[in-house]
């Protein structure tokens, strides 16, 4: 691969993330808000599951949700962000030669990057606190509901240009996520599967209280982030394509 | 001068009305959250510590009913706030041509924090409106006062965050301070024995006193609470009164 060529390549994904990681008030958020949310989720969390029968949440597994929703959330906020921002320069780059496909790719990668980003530090500071029994599995549980979110930010960037409406739209799901669908009300309801975080909350509060849950639940999980990154690749190229 | 106020505000609204988009979501939003958190929670009862004459009473309440409630100001804060936020933010570069083209700084301060309350207003009413349908407070215009002012309150604190942050950082602030705040820390369904000072010093420590108050008791006790929660929302537009103003004038 020719320098010209390597550089051809690399250098969007780099502009893309110097462009969010420029701005240092991002980062320090990036690291402030899940150790927020872990302290607040854990604490609250463990003293609303006293008040209902058949719901065993522990402060960890409060603990473990707050990781869970601060990644996904930071990471669906940065998605979204990223392409609501992103219609001028990417402009540009398909005029100055880049297809379409690769300008989704770029976007794609430097998502997937700033996700991983994102679930490290929460897991970083969730595993600070207490030590998950499977370290692994829990990441892996945290980084694709990251992933999930952050394809949701992508299609919602994709089919809403304006930053106000778009964030509305995102708060949609966070609060229909952590407040209502939740399982820290005690919902039940079998409408609320469809939500982003639905199983990995499942399988994440599991694996906390070091109890089996369903391998298909993965299955789930994988096919509904699957799905909803076709979508968002799909919805951006469509957009990408018409630039 | 009215004539300017006039016009720039109606200008200002039109800016937002002429989004449908935005209209759906505004409109939309505040019923979806309220009813699915009415339907949603499991019929159980908890035991709610609620203020009585100097103290406290201690009150089994319906699940869904106080999960209802507390919808309410978690959904106007939410709103009100990222939409102060966005007010402002999209100000920034108008305004300094405005204030180029003669109109006083304060003046368009005023109108964004006009355009931030009667929004606010709005998204109260509707949210108290839809919840009336599940659920009766105990003091209906009290109540719905408790719920206007962390609307305020986070849309003044979106318009402080506007006015200097990128849309990035401040959504990132204003999600997930109202998160915390209204949703968690303050949220009477996590019953707190001992409230710590950083709490109290949160938007919506006051506000919450008076809604548990007068959701679920007949008569008003929270009074100083009211003012406090008042002096706060005052405290926060003179900080963004001042922040704006420094903001615009450094541009001329």
């Amino acid at each position: 691969m020719s320098a010209r060529h390597s550089e051809r390549l690399f250098t969007p994904p780099g502009m893309f993330l110097r462009e969010y990681y420029r701005n240092t008030l991002n980062l320090v958020l990036l690291v402030v808000i899940p150790i927020l949310l872990i302290q607040s989720f854990g604490s609250a969390l463990s003293r609303l599951a006293d008040l209902f029968s058949g719901i065993t949440m522990t402060l960890n597994m409060g603990k473990a949700l707050g990781a869970l929703w601060s990644a996904a959330f930071l990471s669906g906020i940065m998605g979204f962000f990223m392409m609501s921002g992103a219609r001028e320069a990417d402009r540009r780059l398909v005029r100055a030669g880049y297809h379409p496909v690769q300008v989704v790719g770029f976007r794609l990668l430097t998502v997937v990057v700033l996700g991983a980003i994102a679930s490290m530090v929460s897991y970083i500071m969730l595993i600070m606190q207490f030590m998950p029994s499977n370290l692994a599995l829990t990441f892996v549980a945290i980084y694709l509901a990251a992933s999930i979110y952050s394809a949701v930010g992508i299609l919602v960037g994709s089919l809403i240009p304006g930053e106000l409406e778009g964030s509305f739209a995102m708060l949609f799901f966070f609060v229909m996520d952590a407040f209502i669908g939740s399982p820290l009300f005690g919902t039940t309801s079998e409408v609320f599967v469809l939500l982003p975080t639905y199983y990995p909350t499942k399988i994440l509060t599991a694996m906390t209280a070091q109890r089996a849950h369903d391998p298909v639940h993965w299955l789930y999980v994988v096919i509904y982030a699957a799905v909803v990154i076709a979508l968002a690749s799909y919805a951006f190229y469509r957009v990408a394509r018409l630039r | 001068m009215q004539r300017e106020f006039s016009l720039a505000t109606l200008m200002a609204a039109r800016q937002y009305l002429r989004n449908p988009l935005f209209i759906i979501l505004l409109i939309g939003l505040p019923p979806t959250f309220i009813t699915l958190a009415f339907i949603s929670t499991p019929d159980a009862t908890i035991p709610l510590a609620v203020p009585e004459g100097a103290g406290q009473l201690v009150r089994v309440v319906s699940m869904p009913d106080l999960h209802g409630a507390i919808m309410v100001p978690i959904t106007v804060s939410f709103l009100s706030g990222i939409l102060g936020m966005f007010v402002m933010f999209s100000a920034r570069q108008g305004d300094r041509r405005l204030v180029i083209a003669g109109y006083a700084p304060l003046l368009l301060l005023s109108v964004r924090l006009v355009v931030i309350t009667i929004t606010s207003i709005l998204i109260t009413s509707l949210s108290v409106s839809i919840t009336l349908l599940s659920w009766q407070p105990q003091q209906l215009a009290l109540f719905f006062l408790a719920n206007l002012l962390p609307a305020i309150q986070y849309g003044f604190l979106g318009a402080i965050v506007g006015t200097y942050l990128s849309a990035t950082s401040g959504t990132y602030l204003m999600f997930f301070l109202s998160m915390i705040d209204v949703g968690l820390v303050q949220n009477p369904m996590f019953p707190r024995e001992d409230v710590q000072f950083w709490v109290k010093m949160l938007p919506d420590y006051a506000p919450m006193e008076v809604l548990i108050d007068t959701s679920f008791s007949a008569k008003f006790n929270t009074g100083s609470f009211l003012l406090g929660a008042v002096l706060y929302a005052a405290i926060l537009a003179v900080v963004a009164g001042a922040l704006f103003r420094r903001a615009v004038s450094l541009h001329r």
